[in-house]
């Protein structure tokens, strides 16, 4: 997936991204990260066709995604937003079948195919023994993982998460990460993702985007862009990076004051 | 689509997991084909009642034996007006109900009723202008109709989608633009002829001198209607979700939402050309059967034809037997039970958006 100069506008006065240039690696797990209002979100609904790019493409398998259909759209690329709503009284199975939806017509009934992906997005999110419970009997993880299986469902080669860990407590994040994880290593989905925990995006991610005020910083693996010079010029905070055997590279967040008061204390 | 559903829940527990949860799911099932079973019972017993009860009473027996063989003048007179009324006012009120669920699915409101924004009175409007200039064309009444459904609809939905989903402000645009509208049918009517009043009953609604042509008419626009509602659901049930999470699944949101609004509109209208401007069954009907069948619309919307057609059959029996032979129209009593239920409604949503 190439994006490839994309200027986006909300109001066609303040441009919200601008030439924005970057690679989607197939098979890998890429992280967007930045302060609020950088665009990140942005630039994941315009690669979601979600909002349309005053210039410059979103280009998948070597097609501009404005050309595609939307169902077929749909069997390529499925979307967990950070905010859902849905009927109180729909049981889980019932969601997750909705992702279907691109895989049927309005005529053909139920098929094989799509109980077996409705299966698998269930055991994949470890929801199978919560199908009949209504969304509102579940947890806040719970709720995100019905989600999730919901675009599980779709059987999309690309998954896309705008930040899928937001609202919830530690356990619950560091379950769905380790199901984003195992569905990227054991089931080879290409995800894209917006993060604010930066500590997870470098654990669990093979390549970040640093974004700020609708531009790309810096890009690549994380072990090589994250720097505390990065994090500084990127969120204007003051971070020590550092490595633990067991943990790996992670930073810790130490001041909003520039670095020479820091010193001079 | 039905029947898969049948065979999911009704099957003895297959899947090993989940057992206990289960039982959850087939309550809410039985809970669903009871509620059916319960109107359909009541719908066949009151549309028996009508039929034998009002000014002129006739036995079950008569009725069967009269019209089988038409030689009885008694049960003759029965089929040439209380019949064509009995089936007008059952389409009419399938037609509201469904109407109504549908316009609440688009604008994802559960105050939206046809009467009570605008398109009853639009659809008025425009089919009271038409049968006026073209009497010849009383086939066509629906087509008007529709018309000046749309339009009040287009008004509705332009004016309140920009301010978000705001239940309250689209009553209040809506209730401005029903005003315009009958405003507009009223000036028509009072325009100093009383050539007019034979098509009054277009805007003050009694389901009394309806005829078997009327019947015609309803069948044709509102059966069209109904069944094109019935093919819907599944879009019904999308539009529920997100409109990004929407599309993101392969929707074409906004192409679902323009044929579920015509279909609505379709309804409304051919309610409104035959039955008049009727408030308030798009606004009841809905929200009990929501909270009998749930909200998966392959299921709400058969259920909402089903007992809309009840509702207004019952108020137009209740309306033409109390006071015989007074008449109360249906449309008055529906406005009585309506007002004060819209109120409960409003109330409601203000908790639910916590304004």
């Amino acid at each position: 997936m190439d994006i490839r100069d994309i200027t986006f506008s909300y109001d066609r006065k303040i441009d919200r991204l601008h030439q924005v240039n970057a690679e989607i690696l197939p098979g890998r797990i890429t992280t967007i990260i930045g302060p609020n209002g950088c665009g990140k979100s942005t630039l994941l609904s315009v690669m979601s066709n979600n909002a349309s790019a005053r210039q410059g493409q979103i280009v998948l398998d070597g097609r501009e995604i404005g050309q595609y259909r939307p169902r077929e759209l749909a069997r390529k690329l499925a979307v967990v937003h950070q905010q859902n709503e849905a009927p109180h009284d729909l049981t889980v199975e019932q969601l997750v079948r909705f992702g279907r939806l691109p895989h049927r017509s309005i005529l053909s009934g139920r098929r094989d195919e799509d109980d077996e992906s409705v299966e698998w997005a269930l055991q994949c999110t470890n929801l199978e023994e919560k199908r009949y419970r209504t969304l509102d009997q579940l947890s806040g993880g719970e709720q995100q993982r019905v989600w999730i299986a919901m675009a599980l469902a779709q059987r999309t080669p690309v998954l896309f998460l705008d930040e899928p860990t937001t609202y919830l407590d530690m356990y619950y994040q560091l379950e769905i990460m380790e199901l984003i994880e195992r569905l990227n290593r054991d089931h080879g989905l290409t995800i894209v993702m917006v993060l604010h925990d930066i500590n997870q995006a470098i654990r669990y991610s093979d390549h970040l985007i640093a974004m700020k005020e609708g531009r790309i910083v810096k890009s690549g693996e994380p072990e090589q862009i994250l720097t505390a010079e990065l994090i500084r010029s990127v969120y204007g905070v003051h971070v020590v990076v550092r490595r633990d055997e067991e943990a790996g590279l992670y930073m810790v967040p130490v001041s909003i004051r520039p670095q020479e008061q820091q010193l001079a204390r | 689509m039905m029947v898969s559903n049948i065979s999911k829940a009704g099957q003895p527990a297959s899947a090993a997991a989940g057992m206990h949860n289960r039982s959850d799911d087939s309550w809410r099932h039985r809970r669903r084909v009871w509620s059916f079973i319960a109107v359909g019972l009541l719908l066949i017993g009151i549309v028996l009642f009508s039929t034998m009860t009002g000014s002129l009473k006739v036995g079950a027996l008569q009725l069967i034996q009269g019209l089988w063989t038409g030689s009885d003048a008694q049960v003759n007179v029965v089929r040439d007006l209380r019949l064509p009324r009995i089936i007008v006012a059952l389409m009419a009120g399938a037609a509201l109900a469904v109407a109504g669920v549908l316009l609440q699915a688009v604008m994802k409101n559960p105050l939206a009723d046809s009467g009570v924004i605008g398109i009853s009175s639009g659809a008025a409007l425009i089919s009271l202008i038409a049968v006026t200039v073209f009497p010849a064309l009383y086939f066509w009444m629906p087509a008007f109709s529709f018309l000046g459904g749309a339009l009040a609809w287009a008004m509705v939905y332009g004016f309140s989608w920009k301010s978000g989903l705001n239940p309250v402000r689209l009553i209040l645009i809506g209730v401005a633009v029903n005003a315009i509208f009958s405003g507009l049918g009223q000036s028509f009517n009072y325009r100093g002829s009383y050539a007019v009043t034979s098509i009054n009953q277009v805007t003050t609604s009694t389901l009394s001198m309806k005829k078997w042509v009327d019947v015609e008419v309803i069948l044709w626009y509102g059966g069209i209607g109904l069944v094109l509602a019935l093919l819907v659901g599944t879009w019904c049930n999308y539009l529920s979700l997100q409109e990004k999470t929407a599309r993101n699944l392969g929707l074409h949101v906004t192409r679902a939402r323009l044929v579920i609004s015509v279909i609505a509109v379709i309804l409304a209208s051919s309610a409104t050309a035959i039955a008049g401007v009727i408030v308030f069954i798009g606004l009841l009907i809905p929200h009990i059967a929501r909270q009998l069948v749930g909200s998966d619309h392959r299921w709400l919307i058969p259920f909402c034809a089903l007992s809309g057609g009840l509702l207004l059959l019952l108020a137009d029996t209740l309306g033409r037997t109390l006071l015989a032979p007074q008449e109360i129209p249906a449309s008055i009593i529906m406005a009585i039970i309506g007002g004060p239920f819209l109120i409960f409604l409003i109330r409601r949503s203000d908790r639910i958006h916590g304004h």
